[in-house]
């Protein structure tokens, strides 16, 4: 009972890190992006956002890109030409493939920025919920 | 009673989950705020520590470091009548600027000269900084430099997150003019780099003593550039500051003319290496030129007293250090050591005489500092350095050695912190030799003086409060005096003691309070400047506006025959964000002109050490 009790308030420290927000943030997005999926099938190429992506719950993180719905790049600029949803975690991949990927979440002018792109979403035939509205841009 | 604790708590957690997956504008406004980079740069072993975040000095529209500094409790800043900005401890006479050290991320911004170059860097435009860290009853070793009981640790904002540009211009109702840019980018095979340009034209009030105008105005331009790439760094600056002399440096303050022309260059290779070895090589060049006219006569030593007076020093470092944290199951032990070179060449001309000198010193110092986890709770450290000093002339070899003890232990919301330090502050040259000991003899006699500081803080720290108090008793065998006739000696031992009280309420991420006094006493019982002092600093943000108010107050004093009656700064700012990457700002420092002022010998009234100004200030992101 001890542990359990000090394992929740660890998860409540933790709450207040960098990475349990940037969890937040990428929780909101997924679902967003997949409200209806029952489990999201989720490949990155930097292997030290893994732990983060774990933790989110229908998020799945695999090892094979084809088995992914989404690609979440953050130093990769050549990726199989398939028609997989690309959400940019850096922002020179966002520059890179702004003209395919749904969107971003990167540093940029000392902040962090998130951003969708309308075209694109379409493409995917993504409809985004009011509250995320705000941040879908028609054209980078 | 512990299920209840665990639905309170699992409660807790779900509500904020929930909330924090309602409003993405929050979301990214604490991972910003979590992500702060003084929560990854900060070290808490290091001293007592006071940090100056980004968003902070954002809000204050702060230009220059001078804008930070105007806030620091013990030191405190003033200014000499030569218009030097230099540090005074309450109820104490300015203070040699030596203990106080500045570094621009791992870089001591030193000086052979005057052994700190603060007293240039001071003015320094900060915009290319990310935020400011001050440790107090500090030793050093940790930084692995010269010595020091205030570090000041300036941060230069990371190209991986800046990508992009900024520039911004500044205007006051003086006509000064201020303009600064920088640029960061990351290539996709990982190299970054960042380059930062300023000028500026400061214009500041001119007052009259005796039919003379006494000019205060300064002119400036710096840079700074570094790249990255597989854990080497390459970074380097330039500042150049060129100021009139204000009251000068003559019997009764009437200056014909006069000028400060300071400049400092400097570049420094560093790696780090994955095993947590570092390694920098850096050399840095400062000129700076001196020269005043007064009619009332200068002192100059042994060439009497002068109309014409011109020093000009020339300093030459060169530094190599390696150091290596080992992490073990129980903390930390750092090992590091440095070799440094400084040179000086000096030149006086004082009417019809001249003078000159060279000299260099040869400093190797090791170290190395143990923190020790007893528990999750409790760290102990330990640090030793010892130094070697070995000059080319006239001066014999020292050898000095730092040691310090400290102990943190956390007790829920509340932090005890006590440190013992026996330390040492070097003399540099401009000291041992005496400027205006002409022509240039070494003072044999010259001690360099040997603090030991005895320090004891508590916070406390729960939900939006966070209350620190410290105290300080501080012992100095050999302390460095003046004498009236401008040369130094060494005070066998005095003491003084020190308190200060923080306090800071954060009403939500936008929004807060920060307060602060302190108050100090010396030995003698006198009173040489502000016995007690304190600041109340509150950030607001609405919508789009961003609010600063800041208040000080500094208690009075009496010195060299003048009484100076209680001062009080209030100092604003206001900015409005027209997009998220423009805005325009306000900031009206010593806004009602009962600011802070100092006394000087020999002039029967005190003088304004800031302006009253109203600076006009417009920035834009690209």
């Amino acid at each position: 009972m001890k542990k359990l009790l000090l394992f929740l308030m660890a998860a409540i420290f933790l709450s207040a890190s960098p990475v349990d927000k940037e969890r937040s943030i990428y929780r909101t997005i997924l679902n967003a992006i997949f409200p209806d999926k029952e489990v999201i099938h989720v490949w990155l190429d930097n292997p030290k956002k893994r732990a983060i992506f774990e933790k989110i719950k229908r998020v799945e993180v695999v090892n094979d890109h084809k088995r992914a719905d989404i690609l979440i790049l953050y130093n990769s600029f050549d990726v199989p030409a398939d028609n997989k949803i690309i959400f940019a975690d850096g922002y020179l991949v966002f520059e890179h493939f702004k003209n395919r990927l749904v969107g971003g979440f990167y540093w940029q002018k000392g902040r962090p920025n998130l951003v969708f792109i309308k075209k694109n979403l379409k493409d995917h035939n993504i409809s985004l919920p009011p509250t995320l509205k705000e941040y879908i841009e028609d054209d980078m | 009673m512990t299920k209840k604790l665990i639905l309170l708590i699992t409660l807790l957690y779900s509500a904020t989950l929930a909330l924090s997956s309602e409003n993405m504008d929050d979301l990214l406004q604490a991972f910003k705020s979590e992500s702060e980079l003084s929560k990854i740069t900060k070290s808490e072993s290091a001293g007592f520590l006071d940090i100056y975040t980004r968003e902070e000095l954002e809000k204050m529209q702060v230009r220059t470091l001078m804008d930070v500094l105007k806030l620091f409790t013990i030191p405190y800043i003033t200014r000499s009548s030569n218009n030097i900005n230099q540090f005074t401890k309450p109820t104490f006479p300015v203070m040699p600027p030596f203990a106080i050290r500045l570094y621009v991320n791992d870089h001591d911004m030193t000086s052979t000269s005057y052994g700190s170059a603060l007293m240039l860097w001071s003015d320094m435009p900060v915009e290319y900084i990310d935020h400011i860290e001050v440790y107090k009853s500090a030793s050093s070793v940790e930084f692995g430099n010269e010595p020091g009981s205030v570090i000041i640790k300036l941060y230069t904002k990371k190209p991986e997150r800046e990508e992009g540009g900024k520039v911004r211009v500044t205007a006051d109702q003086r006509g000064s003019t201020e303009a600064d840019l920088y640029y960061a980018h990351t290539t996709r095979d990982g190299l970054s780099y960042f380059f930062f340009a300023n000028a500026d034209n400061i214009k500041r009030k001119t007052y009259e003593n005796l039919g003379h105008e006494l000019d205060a105005d300064n002119h400036g331009q710096s840079f700074y550039a570094n790249i990255f790439k597989d854990g080497w760094r390459l970074e380097g600056g330039s500042y150049r500051k060129v100021k009139d002399t204000f009251l000068g440096l003559g019997r009764a303050y009437t200056p014909n003319d006069g000028e400060i022309d300071n400049r400092h260059n400097y570049i420094q290779l560093e790696k780090i290496y994955d095993n947590g070895l570092k390694i920098r090589a850096g050399y840095d060049h400062l000129d700076s030129y001196e020269e005043e006219s007064d009619d009332s006569k200068i002192a100059a030593g042994a060439a009497g007293y002068v109309t014409n007076y011109a020093l000009q020093l020339h300093d030459k470092i060169a530094s190599f250090i390696a150091e290596k944290s080992f992490t073990h199951t129980n903390g930390k032990l750092l090992v590091g050591g440095f070799y440094k070179y400084k040179g000086l060449e000096a030149e006086g001309e004082f009417d019809s005489y001249s003078t000159s000198f060279t000299n260099a010193l040869h400093l190797y110092s090791v170290y190395l500092e143990e923190s020790y986890n007893f528990n999750p709770t409790t760290t102990f450290i330990g640090s030793f350095k010892g130094d070697y000093y070995r000059y080319e002339k006239q001066i014999e070899a020292k050898k000095k050695h730092i040691m310090r003890a400290g102990l943190i232990k956390n007790y829920g919301p509340v932090q005890i912190k006590a440190f013992y330090t026996k330390t040492y502050y070097a003399v540099p040259f401009l000291y041992l030799y005496g400027p205006d000991n002409m022509p240039y003899k070494v003072n044999p006699k010259l001690k360099f003086p040997e603090p030991t500081l005895t320090s004891l803080g508590v916070r406390y720290k729960d939900g939006h409060h966070m209350l620190d108090t410290r105290i300080s008793l501080i012992t100095v065998k050999n302390k460095i005096l003046y004498k009236p006739d401008g040369t130094l000696f060494n005070y066998p031992k005095g003491w003084y003691h020190q308190y200060e009280l923080r306090y800071s309420y954060t009403f939500d991420r936008k929004n807060k309070l920060k307060m602060d006094i302190y108050m100090g006493e010396n030995t003698s019982g006198a009173t040489m400047s502000p016995k007690y002092g304190g600041h109340i600093e509150l950030f607001n943000s609405f919508d789009k506006i961003d609010l600063y108010n800041q208040f000080g107050y500094r208690s009075n004093y009496y010195y060299y025959g003048v009484n100076i009656d209680p001062t009080y700064d209030y100092t604003a700012s206001v900015k409005y964000h027209i997009t998220k990457d423009l805005s325009v700002g306000l900031r009206g420092e010593n806004i009602f002109g009962t600011g802070y002022r100092q006394s000087y010998a020999g002039l029967p009234y005190s003088m304004p050490i800031f302006d009253r100004k109203f600076w006009l200030n417009m920035e834009y992101l690209f």
